[in-house]
């Protein structure tokens, strides 16, 4: 039987249809907190893990679910005992087995939409790229949208986070040791457009724009009745009030109010302001909108600035230059998000600095719930959507000359692109922590937060216990994992202890250095020298470096959640580094 | 064999064994029951029963990763269970595929489990819980997720905050009726009206009209409510052209046009707002005819006029002749919304839209449309996984006596904050609650279809000026939930049988003073779990002493609110015991231990009822259940921490106003 061209056609796109529709469903839940745009870029993206334990698995469980496009996994460690009783994605029969190649097979049942690979090689093999097989694992790695490193020694955490930063690529180091572990993310840029974030809505009452105003102007408060005047939303009776403010002050009672129309106020005009606007409820003062309107006073009625965090993006100087064509072509998808960010960070620039603008950034266009009737607001939402579109309108006038300049085709960012930057102009993120290797090198950039937010403690034991393996190739508490095997069967229980003692004495001490290190200065000041507390020390010493699968499963809700934000480009993501404490259920976080 | 040697190293052998032998529950096997199985079954738990009614969905496997695709449409509790069996197959793991509020759950039931973990997404069921393990005594880790949010506490009655301690905002918000059906002003009104009086009335399980006549808005209110009546009745007759051709296009005109052409002529109704408008079938049928391919509709964009209309037509045809299909195959067939069925979405979404346009509403997307129809909760793997793994750790401080060192954990998603996870210490109980600030009792019936209300209303006056007296004076009420079944007033339930007022095993009753200024604050309030009564393992026959009435009431380590232990000291009968007594024996660590007395409220109550006429009696009964769990925390119990219980036993009495009763 034959089939008309038409009918294949159609089967076809049926089908793809019902993929499509399949992955809706499939990802529905997701999709209502990143959008297709966040799940496009996870579905581009490959993430590279260095180590195969339980904490590795549990992060590569919470990216594969969600429907990353490729997971790699390096490591040369086979399934043991120990694995078999803490990772959820070994088989009690996987024994003896590459325990890379394990976690990926399981793993990848999860979710047939991604592609897992395994690359049985000793994951400090990577960065010396000595045989063509290792060749392959560092392209490998250079082309990652992100990499893991669990439970790797300082020093290879130093090379791969010196090759990571070279190429852009963000870095997330994780350690657990019993109930504590080390959360660690690191990217030398990294552009947030959809960041999420909650604001105060931009609604220009300090500084309507002319729709707004004659908008305004064709309401006459004095003719309608109490029901109307209770369905006035709030926006139109707070400039109501402004414009009556005005007209008082300039001492000119006939005038509209527009003339001297103030642009910000100072704390006792914000009481005289409310007053005025209980005074425009001729009727009934204690209606819905007006309560809206005289809570609003304080939050809305300020001069209108550009945030903090987008002054400072406006005033990087990569919103100054022009890109460079053939090198912005020649990246990865996901380096292209940075700098596409830039091109419109420029072009936001040139918009501002505009005779159009006035300093002003486009407006979002949105604009909040608020007790009003159907008709009021619709007016409302049309007139704030309408210069949301008038300048974004005006911003793609100066995105086209930004990529002119550069040399970039005329659509190399899309109309999408440019109209959700637009939207989130006033909302925009950009994050630049710290490399490992530099906090590794120099120690971390801000003691006095990690103190005050109460995990100096932890970080230092942390480095400390990095440092003993440096030292002894082997982790405080642990056997030599040379001798491992032999060495757990013919350790008694007094060994251990005695073991555990001398490290943890050890760990204080190293610990204490490094503290000392740290912060020279403290001395001269006076200030209260911090050290690691031996009960926390002989915590470490007692796990033994081993994993325990509650703390890598918390911890891998946390390595994924800074992942996926990182990937998809949305959320700020947090603080650069977290700390786990089990036994107090504490998450911590501070910046190093 | 997958033992668990790092829990025995971190936190000692008398842990690891006690979690080893507890007896685990978990309510739900979903987003949070799926981590939850998997950590308890890697974390020593060895005892586990997982309850969960849903079957599962392809919309769960984002992140319920116990299950595949092949799995679509079993057991959710079943899979789960199984997964967790295969990873450790020395598990003793469970399932029920079950509703956790059907009966057999009862008080006994609940007993059994020495810690339980509530991972539901529903508030009404959490409050089910919670209530259960209130009159079961057994601990429970509570839980819930949206988006980047977690909560994690721990709830021991009598001793920390309970679930209901303080209100919680409604799940779903409720409109006036005439807002949805007469004067929508928000997307919203047209998607509610779309989905529960369109979609139900069409497609639903044919219900009688819930809208009350008794309007509070006077004359006209009522008029209006008269029309909507009409409105629906008319609706209904249109349902029986369901399967002809021109079925959607009468719908069509029914709601879009004739409807709104009489909402249009109630003038008044228009005066102070902004009137709709008509929709025209024949008018929308020629400017779509052809033009619009449904493939072409952007879930994610606001649907054009034109759109919702091919879509309605669409939409209604595929639900009609699902309808009459299923209508063929047996009698009285129904489509319930399902924000998962395409075609069901499609044709509230596109209702909806077509409102909107009538009323000069905003129109939604499809997407839009979903979650605000089904009420969708964002829901992602990494915070699941973060709540569980919290959820485990806090069970392991249960479990080994350290609930002081338990905390309710607060995950928020502004990670910018020097803690990501917010922990407050456990709170105490909300000295108003009407839930935990109760004495939870339990009574056994042997036969709910002979024993009366009456009868239980003359046991417990009979109670009156014993050592079990209630305090609830002469005049008592009877409530089950919001149902009066007896006051002062109300006895026209006294000689019904409990069966026949739809009581027995699993529910529960309230009994207050019948006291008008009681109110909602008192706390002398008693809450009796039916349940069947306790056998003699020997001979299968009811082992308590029977009484005529049937039925026995067992005080079981009730936490005796403070307006109570007043009165109860001033007991007559003497039956109050020294402090000296309580630190005699070991049998007030047992009985603590056991979780037969409360020790924060000082009070320990044992029926003296059973020891004396019954050897074998039921406190033997229950003191077995336990017996293995006493014995293990005694074990556990080493010199040094009897004397401190009993001195905290000590302090306790001496300071508070409490009393111990020991036969
Ligand atoms: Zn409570």
């Amino acid at each position: 039987m034959r089939r008309s061209s038409s009918e294949n056609l159609t089967a076809t796109d049926t089908k793809r249809m019902r993929n499509e529709s399949d992955k809706a469903q499939l990802y529905d839940r997701q999709l209502r907190l990143w959008q297709k745009t966040g799940q496009a870029a996870l579905e581009g993206s490959r993430v590279c893990v260095l180590g195969s334990s339980a904490l590795a698995a549990e992060a590569l469980k919470n990216l594969v679910l969600p429907g990353i496009g490729e997971l790699v996994v390096i490591d040369d460690a086979r399934v043991n005992e120990q694995d078999i009783k803490t990772n959820f994605f070994v088989r009690p029969d996987d024994k003896g087995k590459p325990r890379a190649q394990c976690i990926v097979e399981n793993l990848s049942e999860l979710n047939p939409d991604v592609r897992g690979s395994a690359i049985v090689m000793a994951p400090t093999d990577v960065v010396t790229a000595s045989s063509s097989e290792q060749e392959n694992a560092t392209i490998l790695l250079d082309a990652a949208s992100l990499v893991i490193a669990c439970n790797q020694p300082e020093s290879l955490v130093c090379k791969i986070s010196q090759r990571c930063w070279t190429s852009g690529t963000p870095l997330i180091v994780a350690n657990s040791a019993g109930f504590l572990a080390r959360i660690r993310t690191s990217v030398a840029e990294h552009a947030v457009i959809e960041s999420h974030v909650d604001t105060k809505p931009d609604l220009r009452l300090m500084c309507p724009f002319p729709a707004l105003r004659s908008h305004v102007d064709s309401i006459n408060l004095d003719t309608l009745d109490s029901t109307d005047l209770a369905h006035v939303p709030y926006i139109v009776l707070i400039i109501k009030a402004l414009q009556k403010f005005a007209s008082k002050h300039s001492g000119n009672a006939d005038a509209s109010g527009w003339e001297g129309y103030p642009s910000s106020l100072k704390w006792e005009e914000k009481s005289e302001l409310r007053a005025l606007i209980r005074q425009l409820a001729t009727v009934k003062p204690d209606e819905e909108n007006f309560e809206e309107a005289t809570n609003s006073v304080m939050p809305q009625c300020v001069r209108y600035e550009i945030p903090t965090e987008i002054k400072v993006i406006l005033e990087d100087p990569a919103a100054s230059v022009d890109s460079n064509a053939a090198a912005v072509e020649s990246q990865s998808n996901m380096q292209q998000i940075n700098s596409k960010f830039w091109l419109l960070a420029n072009a936001l620039r040139r918009y501002v600095e505009s005779d159009y603008a006035q300093g002003k950034l486009p407006l979002s266009g949105k604009i909040p719930d608020m007790k009003a009737d159907t008709s009021g607001y619709i007016a409302l939402q049309r007139i704030y959507k309408e210069k949301a579109e008038q300048d974004k309108n005006e911003l793609i006038k100066h995105v086209a000359d930004v990529l002119t300049a550069s040399r970039l085709p005329a659509d190399f960012i899309s109309q999408e692109e440019i109209d959700i930057f637009a939207k989130n102009a006033n909302l925009l993120r950009l994050v630049r922590t710290s490399s490992v290797h530099n906090e590794y090198a120099n120690g971390p950039s801000d003691l006095d937060m990690l103190s005050m937010n109460e995990l100096l403690s932890h970080y230092a034991l942390f480095r400390a216990s990095d440092a003993f393996f440096s030292k002894h190739v082997r982790y405080p508490g642990a056997p030599a994992p040379s001798t491992e095997q032999a060495a757990r069967s013919s350790l008694t229980a007094e060994d251990l202890n005695k073991l555990v003692e001398s490290d943890t004495s050890e760990l204080v001490g190293m610990a204490n250095e490094l503290l000392a290190k740290w912060q020279p200065n403290n001395h001269e000041n006076g200030g209260q020298k911090n050290t690691v507390s031996d009960e926390l020390a002989a915590e470490f010493a007692r796990s033994g470096h081993c994993e325990l699968h509650n703390v890598a499963s918390v911890c891998g809700g946390v390595i994924a959640q800074e992942a996926i934000k990182l990937i998809t480009h949305q959320y700020v993501p947090g603080n650069n580094i977290f700390v786990f404490d089990g036994v107090q259920g504490r998450l911590l976080s501070a910046k190093v | 064999m997958r033992d668990v040697k790092q829990l025995t190293k971190l936190f000692g052998q008398k842990t690891a064994d006690t979690v080893g032998n507890a007896k685990i529950l978990v309510v739900g096997a979903g987003g949070i029951g799926c981590e939850l199985l998997k950590d308890l079954s890697v974390s020593g738990f060895k005892h586990i029963k997982a309850v969960d009614l849903d079957t599962i969905d392809l919309s769960n496997l984002n992140r319920q990763f116990l299950f595949q695709r092949r799995h679509i449409k079993r057991s959710k509790a079943q899979v789960a269970v199984q997964a967790i069996q295969e990873f450790n197959p020395s598990l003793d793991a469970s399932f029920e595929q079950a509703n956790i509020k059907q009966t057999d759950f009862d008080v006994d039931w609940f007993s059994q489990f020495d810690l339980v973990f509530n991972a539901l997404d529903n508030l009404d069921a959490r409050r089910h819980v919670n209530s259960m393990c209130l009159a079961a005594h057994v601990p429970l880790i509570e839980s819930g997720t949206a988006g980047y949010l977690g909560q994690v506490t721990v709830i021991k009655g009598g001793e920390t905050e309970c679930f209901d301690c303080h209100p919680k905002p409604a799940e779903r918000k409720t409109y006036p009726v005439c807002t949805i059906r007469s004067t929508p002003t928000a997307p919203i009104h047209c998607i509610v009206w779309a989905k529960d009086y369109l979609f139900a009335q069409m497609f639903g399980e044919q219900a009688p009209d819930e809208i009350e006549t008794s309007a509070e808005g006077g004359q006209d209110d009522l008029e209006e409510l008269k029309q909507l009546k009409e409105e629906s009745k008319e609706l209904a007759k249109l349902a029986d052209a369901m399967g002809s051709s021109d079925f959607t296009k009468l719908i069509f005109q029914k709601v879009f046009d004739n409807d709104i052409t009489r909402l249009l002529s109630m003038k008044d109704m228009w005066k102070q707002r902004q009137p709709p408008h008509v929709l025209h079938f024949d008018q929308l049928e020629q400017s779509t005819s052809g033009a619009h391919n449904l493939a072409l509709i952007d879930d994610h964009l606001p649907l054009s006029l034109e759109q919702a209309f091919v879509l309605f037509q669409e939409s209604a045809d595929k639900l009609a002749q699902r309808l009459v299909e299923e209508g063929n195959r047996r009698q009285g067939a129904f489509l319930a919304f399902d924000k998962d069925d395409e075609d069901a979405l499609h044709f509230v979404a596109a209702a909806a839209n077509l409102r909107s346009y009538a009323f000069g509403i905003e129109a939604k997307s499809i997407f839009t449309i979903k979650a605000m129809a089904g009420n969708i909760i964002p829901a992602i793997a990494t915070t699941n996984a973060i709540v569980a793994g919290m959820m485990v750790l806090q069970g392991i401080l249960v479990m080994s006596g350290r609930l002081a060192e338990c905390h309710t954990a607060y995950l928020s998603y502004n990670s910018k904050r020097p803690r990501s996870i917010i922990k407050e210490g456990l709170a105490e109980p909300n000295p108003l609650c009407s839930v935990c600030r109760r004495r939870y009792l339990t009574l056994r019936v042997a036969n709910c279809a002979q024993t009366t209300l009456g009868d239980i209303v003359n046991y417990i006056n009979r109670l009156e000026g014993t050592v079990h007296d209630l305090s609830l004076g002469e005049e008592i009420s009877i409530v089950e939930g919001s149902r009066i079944l007896y006051d002062f007033d109300y006895d026209d339930n006294l000689q019904k049988p409990l069966a026949e007022l739809g009581l027995g095993p699993g529910k529960m009753v309230t009994l207050s003073r019948d006291d008008e200024s009681s109110g909602s604050n008192d706390t002398v309030s008693v809450i009796l779990s039916i349940a069947k009564p306790l056998y003699n393992q020997d001979n299968e026959q009811p082992s308590s002493p029977l009484s005529i009435e049937g039925f026995e009431l067992i005080p079981k380590f009730a936490p005796i609110p403070k307006s109570v232990k007043d009165e109860a000291s001033e007991d007559p009968n003497g039956n109050k015991t020294s402090n000296d007594n309580v630190n005699a024996g070991d049998t007030v660590n047992d009985l603590e231990e056991t979780g037969f007395a409360v020790e924060q409220d000082g009070a320990i109550v044992i029926d003296d009822e059973y020891g004396k006429d019954e050897p074998n009696a039921d406190a033997n009964g229950i003191q077995n259940i336990s017996n293995e769990l006493a014995k293990r925390k005694l074990d556990e119990i080493d010199a040094n921490n009897v004397q401190s219980t009993k001195r905290r036993a000590t302090e306790d009495t001496k300071t508070a106003d409490s009393i111990e009763i020991i036969d």
